[in-house]
């Protein structure tokens, strides 16, 4: 039996290993992250298939819940943590060609990113979500500003002043809900949630959607969004879209369903995310940098999966966790292909990349990615926006599904033209290596394994209704 | 009745709030970011508070406050500080690169 609490012990543990490895040889600190985030995916992999038949409670400490911390990993849970896993092991190995100093302490805050996503992930009690996305939230800002440059400075400049904010609107929440219920274990604030004081309660939803909002790259609290991904490394704007924003957008779910389960109130929820669709896709359109482009279009999907989770029926629900897989690998493969062609191009700008990705080892997992992205049927991205759709439409959202279906032929329209320019007949055509290729083939065939055989993945998301009407 | 320290609280919340909205200066801003972390973890030892308690220890008679608050406040001010002390490392980055603090002035300069 795999205790959950491994899966935040060990890349702990490695992650202060690290710099007594790297007194000895720099070189193996960057082996020791690929091994400790591959344990990790391993871990959590056997964890899902352990959590299958039901939800697995582990006690920290020997304190008794709901006193002591509890790690509540339900099938989803278990699901995103393997998902954040398995990218965190993939973009590992493109971690190689990080070559800037130091890479120790570069390690090292990788592994904590890992550490905080996993555990915001695992955790069944209100208090140490907070501490987890403060783990998370530092390593992010250093992570941010490991390029020494302007632009990464101003990025995670932003970023904390956001951040900070955010944590303590999450912080003003708990506080609330603990003044009331005198409790932070999330099942139990859920069967308690009903002799709250209702402004109260609405007070702290608020303060705890916010809070996470900044995480989950929600409309008014994502200006930080562009600055950082366009200023931070390549890898790490590629774990940027894959681990912290899926652990915010899956702690969002814990607060909407686990704990208060309102049915009336969302409607702002939905609202949120169609504005948040909108801010991203339209201005994704108008961009000229890549990795801006990117960023924004990462907004306009992290609002598709809000609007799924506002939808709330069991069919939206269910498309907002098929997006959010489907987004965490897609959008890795793609700012791992755009570090390429900025490698490659020597520039930021889309219109130099002419040509770039004409190479097949680059091309193929690139076009595959933005398939996805797009969600056209073959690959992992369809069945996420398809089931969102089929969703809304069995509510009779009837105005929101035309706005989510316009703010997708934007996306699609981007898209197109990025590619187009990137497969255009160019002067020359340069050759990836190895660190580069390989989790770009991974992610790809990844993304093809999910998008055709979805069994397995509509087998876990089965217990999306357990899920909704309160469950773990 | 809402006791006044809840008012003492939400008001220093507000008040780093307008900081961080109106002041220009990066060193300013994070004070408001501090402002806005004290507000809050004062908000949160106060919840915990009952009038004539003692502090929860062994041998000790009774009546006790809260202790949990006490647990979260210290962790709270510790992630506190350590992002202040993050922000202003980064602050200080962006005064070697761009020789000011100013925000209207560090997107005129260049690199």
């Amino acid at each position: 039996m795999i205790r959950p609490v491994l899966l935040i012990a060990f890349p702990l543990f490695f992650a202060f290993l690290s710099p007594i490895i790297g007194l000895w040889s720099k070189k193996w600190v960057r082996y020791l992250i690929i091994f400790a985030t591959a344990l990790n995916a391993t871990l959590a992999g056997l964890l899902l298939l352990e959590v299958f038949q039901h939800p697995v409670f582990d006690i920290i400490g020997g304190f008794q819940p709901p006193l002591g911390i509890v790690l509540m990993v339900g099938p989803l849970g278990a699901i995103i943590a393997f998902i954040i896993n398995l990218v965190a092991f993939i973009i590992s190995i493109y971690n190689l060609k990080v070559e800037k100093e130091p890479i120790v302490r570069y390690s090292m805050l990788y592994l904590l990113l890992v550490m905080g996503s996993t555990g915001m992930v695992l955790t069944g009690d209100l208090f140490n979500l907070f501490v987890f996305l403060e783990v998370t939230s530092i390593a992010s800002y250093s992570l941010a500003a490991y390029n020494k440059d302007k632009k990464g400075f101003l990025g995670a400049m932003k970023y904390v002043i956001i951040g900070s904010i955010g944590s303590t609107f999450v912080l003003l929440g708990i506080t609330l809900i603990y003044s009331e219920l005198r409790t932070l274990n999330m099942l139990d604030i859920a069967a308690r949630i009903g002799t709250m004081d209702p402004y109260v309660k609405i007070i702290a939803f608020t303060s705890l959607f916010l809070g996470f909002g900044v995480e989950a790259e929600m409309f008014p609290l994502n200006t930080w969004v562009p600055d950082v991904y366009d200023g931070a490394p390549n890898p790490i704007s590629a774990a940027f879209a894959s681990l912290p924003a899926k652990a915010g957008i899956f702690a969002l779910a814990r607060v909407i369903f686990t704990m208060f389960s309102f049915t009336n109130f969302l409607w702002f929820v939905v609202i949120m995310g169609l504005l948040t669709v909108f801010f991203g896709e339209l201005i994704a359109y108008t961009q000229k940098n890549l990795k801006r482009m990117l960023a924004y279009s990462s907004i306009g999907q992290m609002g598709m999966i809000i609007m799924g989770l506002g939808i709330g029926t069991t069919l939206a629900v269910e498309g907002a966790f098929y997006q959010m897989i489907a987004h965490a690998l897609g959008k890795a493969l793609l700012f791992i292909a755009a570090g390429f062609l900025i490698y490659a191009a020597k520039s930021d700008k889309i219109e130099d990349m002419k040509g770039m990705a004409r190479n097949p080892l680059v091309g193929i997992p690139l076009l595959i990615g933005a398939l996805s992205i797009m969600g056209m049927p073959p690959f992992a991205g369809f069945y996420g926006k398809f089931f969102i759709l089929m969703g809304g439409f069995s509510e009779g959202y009837y105005a929101i599904i035309a706005l989510f279906l316009a703010a997708s032929i934007v996306e699609v329209a981007y898209y197109a033209r990025f590619i187009k320019i990137v497969f255009e007949k160019g002067n020359r055509v340069i050759r990836p290596d190895a660190a580069t290729y390989i989790p770009l083939i991974l992610l790809a065939i990844l993304i093809v394994l999910i998008g055709v055989y979805p069994k397995p993945i509509l087998a876990v998301l089965q217990h999306v209704s357990a899920f909704i009407t309160g469950g773990a | 009745m809402i006791p006044y320290y809840y008012l003492g609280s939400i008001s220093l919340v507000v008040i780093g709030i307008y900081i961080v909205i109106a002041k220009k200066n990066l060193i300013k801003i994070i004070i408001g970011l501090d402002i806005m972390d004290t507000g809050v973890n004062l908000l949160l030892i106060s919840v915990g508070y009952v009038k004539n308690a003692t502090a929860p220890i062994e041998n000790v008679p009774g009546p006790y406050v809260d202790p949990i608050p006490q647990a979260l406040v210290l962790t709270a001010i510790v992630i506190g500080v350590s992002v202040m002390a993050l922000a202003l490392s980064i602050a200080i980055g962006i005064y070697k690169k761009t020789g000011t603090l100013e925000l209207d002035e560090i997107m005129g300069v260049e690199e």
